[in-house]
Order: C-alpha cells, then structure tokens, then sequence
C-alpha cells in the first residue's frame, strides 16, 4: 500500500472521529476529552498531509486545528452553528482529498473559512479567565487511571497493621505505581510511628469495589481519597509535583514563567529533590502508559481486505482437506493416522479461530455514521430524536459488517420516518418530546442480536391486515395473531406509509432488508406495541465462510444444516404418507414440519423410522424430517453454480472429505416456503414445497 | 519463609479447618485449645497473627487479647477474632482491646484468606 | 562502623536498631541488611529514613528487602550498593 493510500484511510478516520465527537458534544457539551479528540484529528490531517503533498488540505485544516485548539483554551464555547459548520468542513475535506483538492473546491474552502471566522470571536491577547481544570465524570470516560491517596494513621504499625499486606492487595488488582512521601516531614522521625503517605496510581479497569476491599480493615483510621483521573493528554511533570505536594501553585506558576525545564529548574532551586523528581516522571510514564494502552486499539497494523480473504479462503480449504484427512483416518482405522489427524484438527481450529478474530471488527466503527444519518434526518423531519447506542464494542465479521449497513440505514430511517411522532404529537400523548431510538448489539447464544427500537407509535395491526389482504398476500379469513401480521410488513411491495416521503421512499425497502439480512444468514424479526413503539430484532451468524453444521443423509444425498438452527433431533416411525408440509407434536407444541425428500423431489421411499431435526428460527419452531443423522460437520460454504442461485431454501454447497458434494439448507428460508405451503394446505389446497 | 499463624479454638474441628485452610495456602500454624494453652505456646516464639475464638474454658478470647497486648513480645502482634458472636458490644469491646479484625464463623475458606492477606 | 539490622526488620526491632543508629550518630555508619529475612513497613520506612538523611549507608540489601522495598515505591532504596 502507498503512503497516500495510508494518508487517504487514516485521514478518514480522523474525520470520522472528528464526526463523532462533534455529535457526542452535541450532548456533553464542552466535554474537554472530545474537544481533544477534534484537535487531535485536525492537527494529525494537517500534519500527514503536507508529508503526503496534499498541501491544500494542510492548509486548510490548519485553521480547523487552530479554531479547536482555541475552543480547548476556553476562548468560546463551542456552539450549535459552530458544530453544523464543522461538519460542512468535515465533509469537505473529504471532498478535499478523495478528488485531489480541484480549484473549486479551494474556492469553496475560503468560503468556508471565511464562515468560521465570523463564527469565532475575535482572538484576545489572553483567555480572561484561567482554563478550567479539566475534569470528566466517570461515566463520561473510560480512559483513565485511579489515583489512590492513603495517609495510614501514625499508630498504624504499633496497632499490628502493616501497610504492605494492603498496598500489595492493591498493586495485585491490576497494572500500579506507588510512590511514597513523608507526611508530614517537619516531624521528628519516630520509628513506631507510621510518616509515610503513599500515592498510588492504579490501571482504571479495576473496580473501584475491589479498591475498597482492600482498605475493609482500615477505613476509618487511614486517610483515604480514591480518584478516578481521566487522561486527556500527557500529565504535565509540573502539575504531577503539585499534585504530589512537592511544590505549590504558586511556586509552579512562578516556575513556568522561567522556561527552562521544569524539573531541573526545581531541583536546581532546591525546591524539590531528586527523589521526588524522578517519582513524578515515573508518575509520567505511568500516565503515558495508561493513554498509550486506551488509544492502542488504534495502532494496528493496516493489511489490505484482499489479503484477508484470501487468507480466509485459503483457511477453508485447509478446513476442507483437514476434514478430509480425518475421514480417511477413521475409515482406514490407521490409528497413527488418528493421532496425527486430531492434532491437525486441533491446529487447523486454531488457525481458523484466529483468522475468524482478526476479521472481526466492533460494530461501534460504524455507529458515528448512523448518529450523523439521525441527526440530519430529524432535522429534515422536524422532529426530536435522540440515538441511544449500546453494545458497540460487540464483534463481527467484516464482510457482515459491511453489509449490514444499508439495511441498518433503512430500519433507522423509518423508525425515525414512521415510528417517532412529530414533536407536538408526542406531547399530546403524554410522551417526553424528544423521541428515542436505540440501537445495540449483542452476542446471544453464538449469534449477533442487533435491536432497533424506538419508542415511537408502534405498527398499526389492522391497517397492515388490511392491506395485506388488498395485496393478496393473506387470505380474509386468515387466522393470524398480531406477531405474525406485523411480520407482513416484510413481504414484497409492502408499503403502509400513508404518504410517501423523501426518507423511507416508496416502502420498497422492508422486503428488501429482510431478503439482504437473510443473505447473511441472519433473521428478522418485528415486534411492536400500539402507541408504545416497535422493536426489531436481527439475528446474525459470527461469520460467514465457516459454519458449524449438522449433516443429515436423505437418499443418497447429504445435507448440512447450521447447527445454530438446530435444537435437537426426534426419532419417529414413519407415520402416513401424507405429503407436503405437516404438523406434529413436539413436547406438547404443535409444530409444522417437513420432509427434505418431498421438497427436494428426490425419489425413493423414506426408512420406516424417520428423524426429525429440530429447528429454531427466531422465536419459532420448526421440524425437518430427513432419513439419517449423519453427525456434526464443519464446512466451508461454496457458492452454488449459476444454476443453483435460484433455489430458494439453499446457502451454497460443501465438498466432502469424499470429494461428494452436500447442499447446504438455508433453514429460515426454507421455513418460509414450507409456511407459505403450509397455510395454503390448511386452506384445502396441498401442495408440494418445490424450489422453485 | 513461610510467616506463623496462632489458632486459638477450644473445639477441634474448627482448629483444623482453620489450620487446613491456612496451610493449604502457604502458612504455617500453630495450634492452641484455649488462652492458656495459647500463651504457653507463644512462650517468646514468633507469630505473625493470632487467630482466637472468643468463648472457650480456662481462658476466654477477649481476656487472652488483653495479655497478648499486655505483652511487649506480642503488643504489635495482629490478632483476628473468630467467632460465632456477633455482638455489636463485644465487638467494640474486642477492637478497643485492640483486635484487629472480627470475623463470624461458619467462614469461606477463601474469606479467611482474604482477610489474612490484608492483614500480613 | 558497621551495625547489623536483626533478621526480623520490624515494628518489634525498629525502635532498638533506630537507638543504636542515634547512638552512632557522627561515626561513618553502614547498616548491613544481609541478614534480614522478614521486613514490614516499619523497617522499609525506617531504612528509607536512614538513606535520605545519610544517617547510614546500606549495604547487602536480602532478597526479602528487594522485593518488598518496590511495593511501598521504594525503588531507590535498592540504588544502595552491596
């Protein structure tokens, strides 16, 4: 990759940090941290940029930098105008460096700075008022450290106490510096008597619980002050030795006027020593540390996608050959064989589990894009919204990742067209003004959930039952329960808007982000609560490529089915030979069910004892009857020729370690179909389920 | 070096689930039946903590912590009380004496431990 | 003039050794710490005493002062030389 393909991705980023924390100040106005995170990303664009030639762009984010660094001096306050404005910048510089800086788009960046200087106040000599010590809540911020202040009472030692047992319980939670000081060094020293104080500066992923626990025996007798510190950016050696009691304010001040290096001109001056020196630059370090570690997520090694997936398909087919070499073992009974093949297995799980990780991404990288899709839209709509988010560290596939994203767009954009009422609406029901969407993802039982919710008017039940019976798509004497109407809205063509808008366009739209969710395997659901509001649910596989599988054996024909669908498997004697879809009697449910043989016509008769695989598809239940259980398999999907790609109720195919092939099922599409059959059968007709 | 832990108990299978406890995790232990028995055996040795339950015969536990104290070999000596009385008044009773931590019987093993660690 | 800490560098011992250093005061003193086999907060708090006021320079700093000393941040204790 070229170091302007580098710039180009990193730059990107930093914009889109700059996205988001334009919009989270938009609630936690003045935050310091986020304000630092803007001139951080401005100042870094402008730096790689001259590096790279893009000289405009440099030029240009200069001033944004500048404006940033003001507003972290406290000069103004940032205000709504002047966040819209930023992310006019934001976009132009996007603008700037995806078409190489064109003379009308450095037409258009005077324009633009030229409205930002109107914004900011004129630059006075100097800020009127000291800048505020920067202090974050805990909540607000995860990065950080805890500083541990503990003066143990003078009798300490003399009262059987040691202060090692408690400081070594503290140094034990987590990645700690202690530094120690005399408490009160004018004391004649008297060797029973406890005159140390300690400062311990403690990695802020310990619970402040456990924090506590440790000082169960001495609360009380001790001095103790806990403090959560959150880093902002480098701990200056000055304010550290202030902190530390070594000097004062006042000295402090008088020192930074003096240039010169704070610690040596300190120590020079006899004001501290050497000791207490070199504690606060171990402080420092610590400090550094902890920032260094909260921003490593960030400093990763950049591979090109293409890499990846190459890996990837190269991590299949050794999966493929593996359980291959595996088969040949058991059948050859070669039990030296058997031990080299475990340990192969063993090996190649490994490789495919880490390959699997460093495809995986959080699902938050993407949220900062629907924050800025929310906002835009709620002003479009004149309405209040508020995106809540939650479960953004939540991983997945890249690939799922990135496809995920239009669907996404299009379930939050008419949760905020058609779920969230109009402001006055809103108060007319007694609801807060400011309508929420929420937006989170989850790992459950080995799949992704990812919620949208919004506490909006919900679906109207009757109105989609109108018109799916207007659009043929249920029967008028259809028995179906409010769950199942509202999961119409997902058929084809469906469109309840009652006028069309601009933002969910003309209701395509639903249908298609089931068929994209479905694509990847995942599943939909809706569920929603007249005047309350409607939550949808998707359910996601971890990932793609590889998936855990159940082979089945109908005929001579195998099968796989995830075995994330799978619930467990009944044996029964073939009962009648009804055809087509059926319902039986699961643990005292009655589910439908169907046979593969008679949906993928395959000739010949079943065995008189057939099994039936359990399946569960979101929140319902569903059996497929096959002639065998074959066991469980681990198979890397192959997409199915161009003939196949119409056949509905299929993933891809397999190679077996046999070189056969098995289909793999697409369980909830093959439910679907099987449903829709079903409801025809009850109706009278009876119908064979047919790809079709 | 291992550190020493006096258990003072009167009744044997508190001593040795106490003593069990604490050896499995690295210390070694003294054991004594009761205060009499306790400060015979202390005699001048080092111990690192003194464990005592509060009733027993002879010598009850709140009397042996007012000699263990009393005693310049012991005075800074951390004694732990274990017992089945959670009496607020005996308590502060115990922590004026100077103990330095109460701890209510049944126990978790990995409780004990716990307070022992904070405590040497 | 070379005082031997006890092996038990305590809150039982600190005060006796404290006196003997008092006691010495003047002389060019070295505190051997070789035997020391247990130390608590007490002697760690009393050895860092002795070195920042130079009362005594340490010397044979025992394994159980080494990793103890780190604990209460009193690296520069082990600067001492053996």
């Amino acid at each position: 990759m070229d170091l302007v393909q580098i710039f180009v991705d990193e730059s990107f980023e930093h914009l889109q940090a700059l996205e988001e924390a334009l919009l989270e100040l938009e609630d936690s106005p003045g935050n310091a941290e986020l304000i630092n995170t803007a001139f951080r990303a401005m100042h870094t664009i402008k730096g790689s940029a001259g590096m790279v030639g893009f000289d405009h762009v440099s030029y240009f984010t200069h001033h944004l930098e500048t404006f940033f660094d003001r507003v972290r001096n406290g000069e103004f306050a940032l205000t709504a105008a002047m966040s819209s404005l930023i992310l006019e910048c934001r976009d132009h510089i996007k603008s700037l460096i995806e078409q190489q800086s064109p003379p009308e788009l450095m037409v258009q960046s005077e324009a633009l700075l030229a409205r930002l200087h109107q914004l900011a106040p004129v630059t006075q000599s100097a800020p009127a008022t000291a800048p505020a010590k920067s202090t974050v809540s805990e909540a607000d911020s995860l990065a950080g450290y805890w500083r541990i202040e503990m003066t143990p009472h003078t009798t300490t030692f003399t009262e059987g106490f040691d202060v090692l047992p408690v400081i070594r319980e503290l140094q034990g939670l987590g990645e700690s510096l202690v530094s120690y000081r005399w408490h009160a060094p004018d004391t004649p020293f008297n060797p029973l008597s406890c005159m140390l104080h300690f400062t311990l500066l403690l990695s802020c992923n310990v619970p402040r619980s456990s924090i506590d626990e440790a000082f169960m025996f001495v609360e009380g007798d001790w001095q103790i002050q806990i403090e959560k510190i959150s880093v902002l950016e480098d701990a200056r050696l000055g304010d550290l030795l202030v902190e530390n009691g070594v000097v004062s304010t006042e000295q402090m001040e008088m020192m930074l006027d003096s240039k010169p290096r704070t610690g040596e001109v300190l120590r020079d001056k006899g004001i501290a020593t050497d000791h207490q020196i070199n504690q606060a630059l171990q402080q420092q370090e610590f400090i550094r540390k902890q920032t260094q570690s909260q921003d490593a997520p960030q400093q990763t090694l950049k591979v090109p996608a293409s890499k990846l997936d190459s890996l990837m398909n190269l991590v299949g087919e050794l999966v493929i050959v593996q359980s291959a070499i595996s088969q040949h073992a058991v059948e050859t009974n070669d039990d030296k064989l058997k031990t080299i093949a475990e340990e192969l297995a063993m090996l190649t799980a490994g490789v495919r589990d880490h390959t699997f990780d460093i495809r995986m991404l959080p699902i938050g990288s993407t949220f900062g894009r629907f924050r800025r899709l929310i906002r835009d839209l709620s002003v479009d709509l004149k309405k209040e919204v508020r995106l809540h988010t939650f479960g953004a560290e939540t991983e997945m596939d890249k690939m799922v990742l990135e496809r995920i994203g239009d669907p996404l767009v299009h379930l939050l954009r008419n949760s905020l067209d058609h779920g969230i009422e109009m402001p006055e609406v809103r108060a007319e029901k007694g609801k807060p003004r400011e309508g929420s969407i929420t937006l989170g993802a989850v790992h459950e039982d080995g799949q992704i959930k990812i919620v949208i919710k919004d506490d909006g008017g919900g679906l109207n039940t009757d109105r989609i039952r109108q018109k799916a019976i207007e659009r043929g798509l249920i029967n008028e004497h259809s028995q179906l329960n409010d769950d199942h109407i509202h999961q119409l809205i997902f058929e084809p063509g469906f469109s309840t808007a009652e006028k069309v808008s601009d933002v969910s366009g003309r209701g395509v739209g639903m249908d298609v982000v089931k068929t994209s969710i479905e694509s990847l395997q995942g599943t939909i659901h809706i569920s929603s609560h007249a005047g309350q509001g409607t939550q949808i649910n998707i359910y996601l596989p971890l990932t793609l490529a590889i998936i855990d599988g159940l082979m089945v054996k109908v005929g001579d024909e195998h099968f796989i089915l995830p075995l994330s669908a799978v619930e467990e498997c009944v044996e029964s004697p073939r009962e009648y030979h009804r055809q087509g879809p059926r319902l039986i009697k699961h643990r005292g449910e009655r589910i439908s069910a169907a046979r593969l043989r008679e949906a993928f016509s395959i000739t010949g008769e079943g065995p008189a004892i057939e099994q039936t695989i359990v399946t569960r598809i979101a929140d319902e239940r569903f059996g497929i009857t096959v002639d065998e259980v074959v066991g469980q398999h681990q198979t890397v999907i192959k997409n199915l020729g161009k003939m196949y790609r119409q056949v509905r109720g299929l993933l891809g195919a397999t190679i077996l370690g046999n070189g056969n092939v098995a289909l793999i099922l697409d369980v909830a599409d093959f439910y679907e179909q099987c449903k829709y059959q079903l409801a025809q059968s009850t109706l009278g007709a009876n119908v064979n389920v047919k790809p079709h | 070096m291992s550190k020493t832990i006096m258990i003072v108990d009167d009744s044997m299978s508190m001593r040795e689930m106490v003593a069990l406890t604490l050896t499995d995790a690295g210390f070694s232990v003294v054991k004594a039946n009761d205060g009499v028995d306790a400060l015979s055996k202390l005699n001048g040795n080092r111990v690192h903590l003194i464990i005592s339950d509060v009733n027993m015969p002879n010598m009850d536990g709140m009397t042996l912590l007012g000699k263990i104290k009393a005693n310049p070999s012991y005075q800074f000596t951390p004694v732990l009380m274990l017992t089945t009385e959670s009496r607020e008044d005996l308590k502060q009773k115990g922590k004026e004496l100077g103990a330095k931590a109460w701890m209510v019987k049944p126990f978790k093993p990995e409780m004990l431990i716990s307070i022992v660690n904070k405590l040497i | 003039m070379i005082i031997s800490a006890p092996e038990e560098l305590n809150i039982f011992n600190v005060e006796a050794l404290y006196s003997s250093i008092v006691e010495a005061e003047g002389q060019d003193l070295t505190l051997d710490c070789g035997n020391v086999t247990e130390v608590d907060g007490s002697g760690l708090q009393l050895l860092c005493y002795c070195q920042q006021q130079q009362l005594a320079s340490l010397i044979n700093l025992s394994e159980c002062i080494q990793s103890a000393a780190p604990l209460l941040g009193m690296q520069d204790l082990l600067a001492a030389k053996d």
